[in-house]
């Protein structure tokens, strides 16, 4: 299964779901939203109304795009989507702590676009088999340039 | 039925995998198998349910017969708290800097903005979107704040992690979470913890360093402190118009006040609001303001201002040497002022005839 949209596609692994639109009241930025748990129609863009119903072995996954101009900035300096390991996690690292959960967030460029990942696991204990999950995703995305 | 369309591998009946396109433009596929398809219906019965719209319509029309005013004024009042849903200290949130720094819903010395959300349909904003500010520590004398561009090393942030003010019901977490929302300062590559946040029903671009990306997250819409104003009136609509937060009022003080004869103030860094139903809500700054102060305020002899600050030019005011003359009427009297002079009390004028 594949969805492609605004430029970024996905080759989804079984057992995820994942949601994609270009942000309202921009000038399409895209929000992208993957997790092994079905994603809710009303959700935070890092995944408030999802993580909450996350179990030890699920993982949610926000791609978020920023206005184009953000791309030059320093915070986007890092290039190309990031390799996801266990050790990027901490139990701090999330919108709203707490639950035993754990997450990591990179800040990076790519194809001229501005991007934050935010990836949260239901597990801090679990988070190698949670990272491996969430590293399979990722291996199967690719983002390209904004579409018109 | 929503759902404009369904370009499929599979169907829906016998999926293990799913495509669509809803009418809202979101693309939706998944693997989940019978999961996604429970979600998909649930999704849908939702917002079809005839139960779940007559549930809301009779909500909506319990409210505007007890209290109309107040539920259109603030419709939130009976669902929640002062310092509204998740204000524990084990709801993971963010503190309000209203809550941390005396009242004042500004970033604390030692933060800086580092990124923003919306909610949508606030009543606090009067319908609009509110927006939630996230001031974030700095990374201050650190030797090795880590190398990846975001959230620098804990032991680096400019705050530590505790909870709440003693005594106010927003316990909420103060600079415990490592986030970044990244839209504002992104020319500074590190910051640290969230400290508190601040709202504003203003978009943050126009009084910090902001970039116009959205970010929405609606379940927070009525978060809040009792170090914040608590509803849409009169006062809170005149500061939206001057600007809020990038007014020359500045940021609000804790919330408003009851003044005397059922009116109201509300405290800013560097001004006055004063409001009752005859005389509406209006600005006091500077050396008015604080004369006004010093006569007693809303309860003193001038009682509330019936016009805010007027300059003269030449119009109705006289020039005071060669400076312009300052000054605003109240319902008993008026202030004057011109630099580098004493404010002057003038009695009412007298009735005509």
């Amino acid at each position: 299964m594949i969805l492609a949209h605004g430029g970024v596609t996905v080759a989804l692994p079984d057992g995820w779901e994942a949601r994609a639109r270009l942000q309202p009241g921009s000038s399409g930025n895209l929000l992208l939203h993957a997790a092994t748990v079905p994603l809710p129609a009303e959700r935070g863009d890092f995944g408030s109304g999802v993580v909450e119903v996350l179990g030890p072995d699920d993982a949610f996954v926000s791609l978020f795009e920023y206005d184009p101009a953000d791309a030059r900035q320093p915070l986007f300096e890092a290039r190309g989507l990031p390799a996801v390991r266990p050790g990027d996690f901490s139990p701090a690292v999330l919108q709203r702590t707490g639950r035993g959960q754990t997450g990591a967030q990179w800040f990076f460029s790519s194809a001229g676009r501005a991007f934050c990942l935010h990836v949260v696991l239901g597990s801090h204990s679990r988070r190698a088999a949670g990272a491996a999950r969430v590293a399979a995703l990722l291996s199967g995305t690719a983002i390209a340039g904004r579409t018109a | 039925m929503t759902s404009t369309s369904v370009s499929t591998s599979t169907s829906l009946s016998t999926s293990t995998a799913l495509a669509a396109v809803r009418s809202d433009g979101e693309v939706v596929a998944s693997t989940l198998g019978q999961r996604a398809v429970d979600a998909v219906t649930g999704w849908l019965a939702a917002r079809t349910s005839r139960r779940g719209f007559l549930l809301r319509a009779g909500l909506l029309g319990t409210a505007l017969a007890v209290d109309p005013r107040g539920y259109v004024l603030r419709p939130g009042t009976a669902y929640a708290a002062v310092c509204g849903p998740g204000a524990g200290a084990s709801s993971g949130w963010t503190v309000f800097c209203a809550t941390v720094n005396d009242g004042v819903n500004a970033c604390p010395p030692g933060s800086i903005a580092a990124g923003w959300w919306k909610a949508d349909g606030a009543s606090l904003c009067g319908g609009r979107a509110r927006y939630i500010i996230d001031c974030n520590a700095t990374c201050s004398s650190c030797g090795s704040p880590g190398a990846r561009a975001g959230i620098c090393s804990s032991s680096c942030w400019s705050c530590s992690c505790t909870r709440g003010l003693p005594g106010s019901c927003d316990q909420r977490a103060v600079c415990c979470n490592a986030f970044r929302y990244g839209q504002c300062n992104q020319q500074v590559r590190q910051v640290g913890g969230v400290h508190c946040r601040v709202v504003s029903c203003r978009p943050p671009w126009e009084f910090e360093q902001c970039s116009t990306a959205p970010a929405t997250d609606n379940r927070t819409r009525d978060h809040n402190s009792d170090r914040l104003p608590q509803a849409w009136t009169p006062i809170t609509k005149r500061y939206l118009e001057l600007g809020e937060l990038g007014s020359p009022l500045g940021a609000t003080v804790h919330g408003e006040s009851p003044a005397p004869g059922g009116g109201a103030y509300q405290r800013y860094q560097h001004g006055r609001i004063s409001w009752s139903a005859a005389t509406g809500a209006r600005v006091l700054t500077g050396p008015l303001l604080a004369k006004y102060l010093e006569l007693g305020a809303e309860a003193g002899a001038l009682g509330y201002p019936v016009s805010e600050e007027q300059v003269s030019s030449g119009g109705p005011f006289k020039r005071i040497g060669a400076v312009a003359e300052r000054r605003v009427v109240f319902q008993r009297g008026t202030l004057s002022y011109a630099p580098g002079r004493p404010v002057v009390v003038l009695p009412p004028p007298l009735p005509a005839g």
